[in-house]
Order: C-alpha cells, then structure tokens, then sequence
C-alpha cells in the first residue's frame, strides 16, 4: 500500500511541514500569483546579482509567510543563471543570540554545502589541493592553510574545521595547523567571514551572505551586527548579495529591533511577504501541487483533491493573522490526509466544514 | 484589555523611566509583559532615557526586560510618555503626562489621552514620531 498522497497522484507530500532549508530544491518555486511586486523586486533582485553587482535586499512578513521559501528561490533562480555564485547562509539563533553563534552557523553552512565548489575549483585550475596551489588561489595565509588542511583530510582537517568556525584551539593543535592565533574575539570572526567573503567573490562570480531571522538579537547587538553588515557591504564594489531576513507586519519594525537608517539605505530592494488572498488562492495552490505531481499524472486540474470553494472555506475558517502559507498548508494536509483515509476523490467546502476542528491552525496558538 | 484577543500585536512604550509597579489586577507590569511577549505573541518595543536609569535595579529591570524579549533603546534626552498599540484590529495610543512608575501613576497629579480606534491620522503620526526616533542614533 502506497503512502496517502499517492493517492491524490502526488509523489512526495506537498503539505510536509518542514524546514524550507530540508525542502528539496525542486520543490521549491515561484507559488505566489498574488505578489506581482514581490516577483519583480526579485528579478531585479536576481539580475544585479548575476551582473555582479553589489546589491542588498531585505524581505519581512510574519512567521509562517514564507521569508525562507524566499531566500531559497532566491538561491535556486541565482545558481540557475549564474552556476558560479556561491553562498553563505547563517542566522540568528533565539537560543544564543550572538555574533559568535551567527558567525560559526554562516562557517558550517560554507563548509557543508559550498566548500566543495572550491575544492573543485582549485583542483580544476591548479591540478592539485595542495598548499602551494592554495596559497596561489586564496590571497590569505591562513586561510589558505586552514583550506589546504581541511582539504588533505585527517586530524589536521578536523582542526582546521575547528578553527575556522572560531573554537578556541590549544597551541599544540594550532601549531598542527601552522596557524598562530585562534579566532576568539568577535572581531577577529568578522574580520575573517569578510576575508573569507572577499576571496569567494573574487574567485566566483558573485559571493551572496543571507542572515535570516535578525529579529532574534536584541537591540544592541543588533545595531552592532547592523554596523557590522554595512560594513561589509561598503568593502565590496561589485560581486556581492546581502540578503536579510526579518519577522515582521511592517517595514518600520525595522528599527524597533535596533537596526539602523544606514543599513537600510544599503539594501536595495525591500520585499514584503502578504498574506494569501482569498482570489489568488486556487491558483496558489494550483503552481504548489503542480510541483509535487507525479510526473505521468493526468489530473485535469492541479488543483486536486481540493476544490475552489474547499479551499475557499478552509481559509474563511482560519484566523486572518493565519492566512500564510506556512499555516495554510499544514492545515490542507490534514484534511488531505483524512480524505484519503475515507477514500475520498474531492475536498469540498462541506467537507472542510464538517472538519474543521481536525485542522491545526484556526487561531492564533494562545 | 482589546490588545489580548488581536495578535499579532506591536506595542511601542515610551517612557523617561520605567520602575516595575503593580497593576490593578493585582499583577506586576514586568510580569505582564512576559506574559504578552510569551502566551499573546507580542512585540514590545521600550523606548527610555538613559540619563533616568541609571541605579542598579533600574538597569536590572531593563535586563530583564530584554531577556523576556522586549527591544529596549535607550534614548538621551527623552521626555515624551506614550502608549502605542498597533495590531490588525485595533490601533490604541496613550498618551500622558505620567512616566511608567508606580510614583507617576499612582501619587502624582497626572493626565492622559486614550484613543482607541479613531482619529487614525493622529495614530499615525505618533507611530512616525517614534519611528523617528528609534532611527536616531543611539548615545
């Protein structure tokens, strides 16, 4: 017996509530008919970075409106015309708001997912990983230590690793890593995210930093990640993206989390995410399951098992503080997930009436 | 109170001082506004004037004002005293003499303005009053 959503001809479920970051890439895809602003501020967003210019965007909405399903269409629509940008990725974390935290997620994200594009580089262009073929690539002593290290592999790779995502190293495994000094102080981390920053743009085509969640900060180190941001960004005349990410209702919100006039003039596009409209919502819905149909479907209509005024019904029920993909969704996959276990072919609004109280978010959590 | 069915709620507090004080219901204000910040999905954001903080509990208390969540900027020279409440179905303003301390608000002779819901232009322009100055520069 096949999983539930087979049976709606479904290959995957399109409803998973997951991280938009474990999301498979081709899951993810412009859904949002009712933002016609949004998807120019992001082509426009997309072009300037891929002319390698140095462009700055910022995108707000409330939890559940789909800020990292931005960042990462973002990401896919960049890699697809510019196959040669490479990303760091960090955020602010509730648990441990700091810059220490931030710095060391943005180091693991680039050295899981993005250190091999530079290995391949130097391999490609150099024949070798050698430090010597580093040293003539990266324009750094340390770093091009700590990646010719990280790249041989073994012991000294785990303490090069350890290094550059700013673990304090006792001498005897610096000295294994022929690097002096360990990365314990905020600045010496920012000064070397912004090396780092500087060699993958000079070595790619564009090098894109996205900080997600700086509403997590409180309203001094906010202004000093803030300062530390535009920083950055007035280094770089060309080949770098700034992308920040924020939870809130309006753009002004901004500065009551503590972040300055000076970083926003920097950001040149500004996006806001709105709530889904009742008009637009078959068709939301519609480019949505499309994405998850199995490949010999022969549905009619992208649209099933839901049918427009189910769909209607289920977002008049919720909360218009709801009305977000991120609580929409979820609450169609329990309906979905009921209508198949009674073999039903059609989510209508009687049947998300009679429901109702099956699905999750109606209101606001209390 | 209209604020606690209407999340998402944003509620701007400007005040020179702030002391902790006990509420009508019997319930600390701090208390209160961990309890908006954590079971009502608020965000607080406290505006104050540094130069009016400076004992220890005072610094404490914005601590832990910062700890439960509460965007606290600290501003020279403020001396303005508001309430701003902004939320999908109701705009509130307060707007007074009294700072937020039990001594202002109980001992003292004071005056407020309450407006909840009308006179949208005023609310308006209040919230980009303290726009304005949450953009300020801090000391």
């Amino acid at each position: 017996m096949g999983m539930w959503f087979e049976q709606f001809d479904f290959e995957s479920d399109p409803y998973e509530r997951l991280d938009p970051y474990l999301i498979r890439e081709k899951y993810i895809d412009w859904d949002r008919p009712d933002l016609q602003e949004v998807r120019h501020s992001l082509n426009r967003f997309v072009e300037n970075v891929c002319n390698q210019r140095r462009v700055g965007l910022k995108v707000f909405g409330p939890s559940g409106g789909g800020k990292t399903w931005f960042v990462r269409l973002c990401q896919k629509e960049i890699s697809k015309k510019q196959p040669t940008s490479i990303f760091v990725y960090t955020k602010i974390p509730e648990i441990e708001p700091t810059f220490q935290v931030v710095y060391r997620i943005g180091i693991e994200y680039f050295l899981d997912s993005q250190m091999t594009l530079l290995i391949d580089h130097v391999t490609k262009t150099k024949q070798s990983t050698s430090l010597e073929a580093w040293k003539e690539i990266i324009d750094d002593p340390n770093l091009s230590v700590c990646f010719a290290k990280i790249s041989g592999g073994g012991e000294a790779a785990v303490s090069a690793r350890r290094w550059l995502i700013g673990d304090k190293l006792s001498s005897a495994e610096l000295k294994s890593i022929e690097i002096v000094t360990s990365l314990d102080s905020d600045y010496d981390r920012f000064v070397t995210l912004k090396k780092l920053l500087k060699q993958l743009s000079r070595i790619f085509s564009t090098a894109v930093l996205i900080v997600d969640e700086l509403e997590n900060a409180s309203v001094k180190p906010a202004r000093q990640l803030g300062d530390s941001l535009r920083d950055m960004l007035d280094e770089f005349g060309e080949r770098f993206a700034l992308l920040c990410c924020f939870t809130a209702e309006k753009e002004e919100e901004w500065y009551d989390l503590g972040y300055t006039e000076a970083l926003a003039r920097r950001l040149d596009f500004t996006v806001k995410l709105d709530s889904l409209k009742i008009d637009t919502l078959p068709e939301f819905l519609r480019l949505h399951h499309r994405l998850y149909r199995k490949r010999k479907s022969e549905v009619k209509d992208q649209i099933f098992p839901f049918t427009e005024d189910g769909i209607r019904e289920l977002l008049n029920q919720m909360d218009p503080s709801l009305h977000y993909p991120g609580y929409f969704l979820p609450n169609c996959g329990e309906l979905a997930r009921l209508a198949a276990l009674k073999r039903l072919s059609e989510i209508n609004a009687g049947f998300v009436k009679s429901n109702i109280s099956l699905v999750p978010h109606i209101r606001l959590p209390r | 109170m209209a604020y606690q069915r209407d999340a998402p709620i944003h509620i701007r507090l400007v005040s020179q001082s702030v002391h902790d004080f006990r509420l009508p219901d019997g319930r600390l204000f701090s208390e209160k506004l961990k309890q908006l910040v954590t079971f009502k999905d608020a965000k607080i954001t406290m505006l104050v004037n540094p130069d009016k903080m400076q004992a220890e509990n005072d610094r404490e208390l914005l601590a832990e004002f910062e700890n439960m969540g509460v965007k606290v900027h600290l501003k020279k020279g403020l001396h303005a005293k508001l309430v701003l409440l902004d939320s999908r179905k109701d705009k509130a303003a307060l707007i007074m003499s009294a700072n937020l301390t039990p001594t202002s608000l109980w001992k003292r002779k004071e005056i407020a303005v309450y407006i909840l819901n009308e006179l949208e232009h005023v609310h308006a322009k209040l919230y980009n009053y303290t726009t304005n100055l949450l953009k300020e520069k801090p000391p």
